[in-house]
């Protein structure tokens, strides 16, 4: 009953199908057929007959229209219908002719199936039970294979260790290739080495090199083949750097261990106090493997595309060794003066020859920091302290402490500057050169706090000796310690703009501005660059100059005040005229007054340089001229005969004696120069003069009559008072 | 009394003609002679000698020139105030030493070979002095150049010698001769026995141990690695470290100490130049008034002899005249 159902439904739904494709064959033709269809639907129902009619001829209407001529189409027409009608019939006949076939078949075909699944259902049965039996027999089949696939995972881990087995045969091949090259090149064996490897530097020789270099150079570094030497310590801030590169480090290994060797273990090169042994040694290594590695090695770098210098990297392979070694050995020999110091000159020769010879960068590390830690620069500076005080000490208590090197030849001493200023300068230059290659900037302005310390230790020696001298400031040592003293303001100023002085006090400035040490005033100047770091002490220094300068000046104005006293005594008041007199010349007062000045002069030229003694003389003449004004001119009254002796003395005798040192020597006595004018006018000059101060002071000044007669700087006050010193006014009864 | 006139100034006339002809064959003489005199003194060995001198002079000047020239930059007097723009290098300072040796030798040798040809040369007298003199005047300044060059020189050396001395970080002098005692004897403790270096190694080893353990591991690790030959290769190598070492401080001190040495000679021998440059001079003065007082007593030799020559000359006319006296006197008796 339900296969009979079954083959029920089945037919229907092949109907289905076929009826939608007539409908799309039918939509596929034109619409004449769509209204043949529909009129023979019509047809088939029977009536409606009145319909049918209108339809036609509603339909001819449209088709043929009202043109006559077109009734030729009826024909097509007719054919066309008569064409779809057979069609149709066709269509028709076949569908009751063939559903029935395909609905038997389609129920036979479900009854073979039906019997087909019986069959296999009667198969499955014997199926099922021989394939358990099947699974039985080869379960222990199973298991051995099992085993044999655990037994290939083992064969594969094993093949791995033989690959790295064979990478590490790679690594003996490689040092097998350097002992063929006689690496290390030792200097004993130089000239075996020179002879041996000729032979056995075959391209061959060179090819295997290159080959086992790329393979080492393209596998990373594990720790468990080489184990790289532990990292210094934090406190010693090396820079961070990538770790050496494979070859390389396999090319140093024999050399750690000849270093190890000799200067870590017990052997008697491993001795404190001579650093110079190993710093000797690597350099000799670093200078007998740099032509194999320029030559041989940077070629493969090169062609791999690597941007490793081979020599600068063996370098410092071999310069972390002696980072080790020093940070090892300082503790023990902080506490020992010479040791100490010992060795800080041997870094720091070693530093020198590093980076001038093999042009080993300041990027990398290097012994100064190891001489940067804590503990150790604090004893550097200290040291460097005490040494330099009693250098000062000896350069100061020597016998040609205060004799120039350069006396002999005058030519070139222009500063006439004492041994012990120009030894003291070069301590200085010589601490500079030490630090200034200490990788942080707070290191380096340490030491300049300590040479800034050292300037002013200097200084207060100076005023010391100076203050010992006092008694003789014309004295030769006294004339030493102001040319000492101006040049050592000198060069601190020119050393102000120097490039690494500039630096430092551009770090000092950033340091100043994180503390905030400084007022923002003093931060404005050090930052615009108005100041420098060595401003403090250049204006004490030159405080003290200044005050040596005046005194020397006051103590040779006192002597010729008191050489002047007979000069001030002098009877201008009744000298001869100048027509009574047959020639003018020099008063004999005046003589004292002008040898006295003469002498001093001459003995300060020669012994003060050349910039103080300028200062000097100006000074010193400012104050004779007031002098010479007020105690000489203001002082007396004069008639026709004195004025012209005092103008004879001043502009004959006077004046000339600085024109060794200026070319217009009166310029810098105006008051003198002008108060004689004003007494040597003419009577009747004189007297205009008078009268138009007299009236000028009443209503406007009378500097444009001062002028016209020479004078510029004397006020008119002054000048009134003048013009009333002179005696030979005319009788006003004439 | 205008006859009279006319005849004096008519005398006086034909006095001056006679005068003027007399003048004009003395200048036309004069003029000759000069002319022959010149004539003769041109030959090519004094044009030569003259241009040759004269080329070695302006040698000298040139040298001269130079070293005043270069003189501030060479002496580096205040370099602490000039700027880097300015500075000459040490190694055109060594150059400049170099050459101005050699130049300086040059004209000596040039002028030993003038004076060589000079004496050689077969001339007058009044040539030969002339031409002494004028070697001796090249060769002063010659000397007065040299003398130059070794004040300049003097300095720079001392001023290397100061630099030097400051630029270690050391104590004073008087400390540093207590280390070398301390090292001669440390060495010759390591020479002398095997004891003493392992006594040595004792202290070493608390040092070791005060060692970070960096060191000690290092050690260890080291040590384990090396097979018994690399251990053999080490310690013969190791042993020849130390001979070098040591033999290397030792040439170091050693020419440390001649090199100080070497500047006090140096101080030392142009001291003793100068003395002896003024003892030169007095000596040659005073050989020129040795010579001048022979000459002069060559005069008065000849003199001498001339006059004792006469002497003889009467005392032969005496004894003949006293010969024909006696043949007189015997004929007068027969």
């Amino acid at each position: 009953m339900l296969a009979a159902g079954e083959i029920g439904d089945v037919p229907a739904a092949l109907c289905c199908p076929e009826s939608g494709d007539e409908t799309k064959n039918t939509e596929e033709k034109s619409d004449v057929n769509t209204a043949a269809l529909v009129g023979s639907e019509q047809l088939g129902q029977g009536g409606g007959d009145h319909e049918l009619l209108l339809y036609v001829s509603a339909f001819i209407e449209k088709e043929v229209g009202s043109d006559l001529k077109s009734l030729k189409t009826l024909g097509k027409l007719i054919e066309q219908m008569t064409e779809s009608k057979v069609k149709l019939e066709e269509q028709v006949l076949t569908i009751s002719s063939e559903i029935p076939k395909r609905i038997q078949s389609a129920l036979k075909d479900a009854e073979e199936a039906k019997q087909a699944l019986g069959d296999i259902l009667g198969q499955e049965a014997p199926l099922f039970s021989s394939i358990n039996s099947h699974l039985l027999i080869a379960q222990p089949w199973t298991d051995d294979l099992g085993a044999m696939i655990s037994q290939i995972e083992e064969i594969e881990r094993h093949l791995t260790y033989l690959k790295w087995v064979s990478q590490i045969e790679e690594l003996s091949d490689f040092e097998e290739i350097l002992a063929q090259l006689h690496w290390p090149f030792i200097t004993h064996t130089q000239s075996q080495a020179v002879g041996a490897s000729r032979p056995a530097s075959t391209p061959e020789t060179y090819a295997s090199l290159e080959t086992l270099f790329c393979q080492l150079l393209k596998l990373q570094a594990s720790d468990e083949l080489l184990t790289e030497s532990k990292q210094l310590p934090e406190k010693y801030c090396l820079p961070a750097s990538p770790s050496v590169a494979l070859p390389i480090q396999i090319m140093l290994v024999p050399l750690q261990k000849r270093f190890r060797y000799h200067f870590r273990g017990s052997r008697q090169t491993n001795v404190i106090s001579k650093p110079e042994w190993y710093f000797a040694q690597v350099l000799l290594w670093i200078g007998s493997h740099s032509h194999f590695l320029d030559e041989k090695i940077q070629p493969i770098l090169d062609k791999v595309g690597s941007a490793v210098n081979a020599r600068l990297e063996f370098s410092r392979g071999l310069v972390m060794l002696i980072l080790e070694k020093l940070a090892s050995d300082i503790p023990c020999l902080l506490y020992d003066d010479s040791l100490f110091c010992h060795l800080v000159d041997e870094v720091l020769l070693f530093e020198r020859e590093l980076h001038s010879v093999h042009g080993y960068p300041s990027t990398f590390a290097s012994c100064m920091h190891i001489l940067s830690e804590e503990t150790c620069f604090q004893r550097w500076l200290t040291v460097e302290r005490k040494f330099a005080l009693q250098k000062m000490d000896s350069m100061l208590s020597s016998e040609a402490a205060w004799v120039s090197q350069y006396k002999d030849i005058t030519d070139v001493d222009e500063m006439k500057v004492p041994d012990c200023a120009e030894v003291f300068m070069t301590l200085l230059l010589v601490i500079t050169d030490r630090y200034k290659n200490l990788p942080t900037a707070s290191r380096k302005l340490q030491f300049l706090e300590l040479q800034k310390d050292l300037v002013d230790d200097f200084r207060i020696r100076l005023t010391q000796v100076m203050k010992e001298e006092t008694r003789a400031p014309l004295g030769f040592r006294y004339c030493a310690i102001l040319n000492a003293v101006n040049y050592i303001s000198t060069v601190l100023a020119d050393w102000a703009d120097n490039v690494f002085f500039l630096q430092l006090q551009q770090a000092a400035l950033e340091v100043f501005a994180e503390n905030n040490v400084l007022s923002k005033l003093q931060l404005g100047q050090l930052a615009s660059m108005e100041s420098s770091v060595f401003d403090d002490m250049i204006n004490l220094l030159e405080r003290l100059k200044l005050d040596m300068l005046t005194r020397q000046v006051d103590h040779v104005f006192r002597e010729v005040k008191d050489a002047a006293k007979l000069y001030k005594k002098e009877r201008w008041l009744s000298l001869l005229s100048q027509s009574e007199q047959a020639v003018m010349s020099l008063s004999s007062s005046a003589c004292p007054l002008l040898l006295t000045l003469r002498d001093r002069l001459l003995q300060l030229e020669q012994q003060l340089c050349f910039s103080l003694f300028n200062i000097f003389w100006q000074m010193l003449v400012e104050k004779l001229d007031l002098y010479l004004y007020q105690e000489i001119i203001l002082a007396n009254h004069f008639n026709e005969g004195g004025a012209a002796q005092l103008q004879f003395d001043m502009t004959r005798n006077l004046f000339p004696l600085f024109s060794h040192y200026c070319k217009r020597p009166e310029n810098y006595f105006k008051h003198v120069k002008e108060a004689c004018i004003v007494l040597n006018l003419n009577i009747g000059s004189a007297l205009l003069l008078k009268d138009v101060l007299q009236s000028a002071s009443e209503h406007i000044p009378a500097t444009a009559a001062l002028n016209e007669v020479g004078v510029y700087k004397l006020a008119q006050q002054d000048v009134e008072i003048l013009l009333n010193l002179r005696t030979n006014w005319p009788n006003p009864g004439k | 009394m205008a006859v009279d006139i006319t005849l004096l100034f008519r005398a006086s006339v034909k006095t001056v003609k006679t005068r003027n002809k007399a003048l004009g064959v003395a200048v036309g003489g004069g003029a000759d002679g000069s002319r022959d005199e010149l004539f003769r003194r041109s030959p090519r060995p004094k044009g030569d000698f003259s241009s040759r001198a004269r080329e070695v002079i302006s040698h000298i000047g040139k040298l001269r020139d130079f070293l005043l020239e270069h003189r501030k930059e060479y002496i580096n007097a205040y370099s602490h105030t000039m700027s880097e723009y300015g500075r000459m290098t040490d190694t055109e300072r060594d150059q400049i030493d170099q050459d101005a040796q050699i130049f300086m030798r040059t004209c000596k040798d040039a002028i030993q070979q003038l004076r060589t040809e000079a004496h050689k040369e077969i001339h007058s007298q009044q040539v030969k002095e002339h031409r002494t003199a004028v070697l001796d005047f090249v060769e002063d300044y010659l000397k007065r150049v040299c003398k130059l060059y070794s004040e300049q020189r003097a300095i720079r050396v001392k001023r290397v010698v100061d630099k030097k001395r400051l630029s270690k970080l050391e104590p004073e002098p008087h400390t540093k001769r207590k280390e070398p005692a301390s090292e001669k004897s440390s060495h010759n403790a390591s020479q002398d026995s095997e004891e003493k270096p392992a006594a040595e190694d004792l202290p070493e080893k608390p040092l070791a141990e005060s060692q970070p353990e960096l060191g000690t591991w290092g050690d260890g690790k080291g040590e384990d690695e090396l097979s018994p030959e690399e251990i053999q290769m080490f310690e013969q190598e190791n042993q020849r470290l130390i001979g070098e070492m040591n033999s290397l401080f030792d040439e170091v001190r050693q020419i440390e100490g001649k090199v100080v040495e070497i500047s006090r000679l140096q101080e030392i021998f142009t001291e003793k130049v100068l003395q002896q440059e003024t003892e030169i001079d007095s000596i040659h003065q005073l050989v020129v008034g040795a010579t001048e007082n022979i000459k002069e007593g060559n005069e008065d030799i000849r003199e001498a002899i001339k006059n004792n020559a006469g002497f003889r000359v009467w005392i032969l006319f005496f004894l003949v005249m006293c010969s024909f006296s006696l043949l007189f006197l015997d004929w007068y008796d027969s």
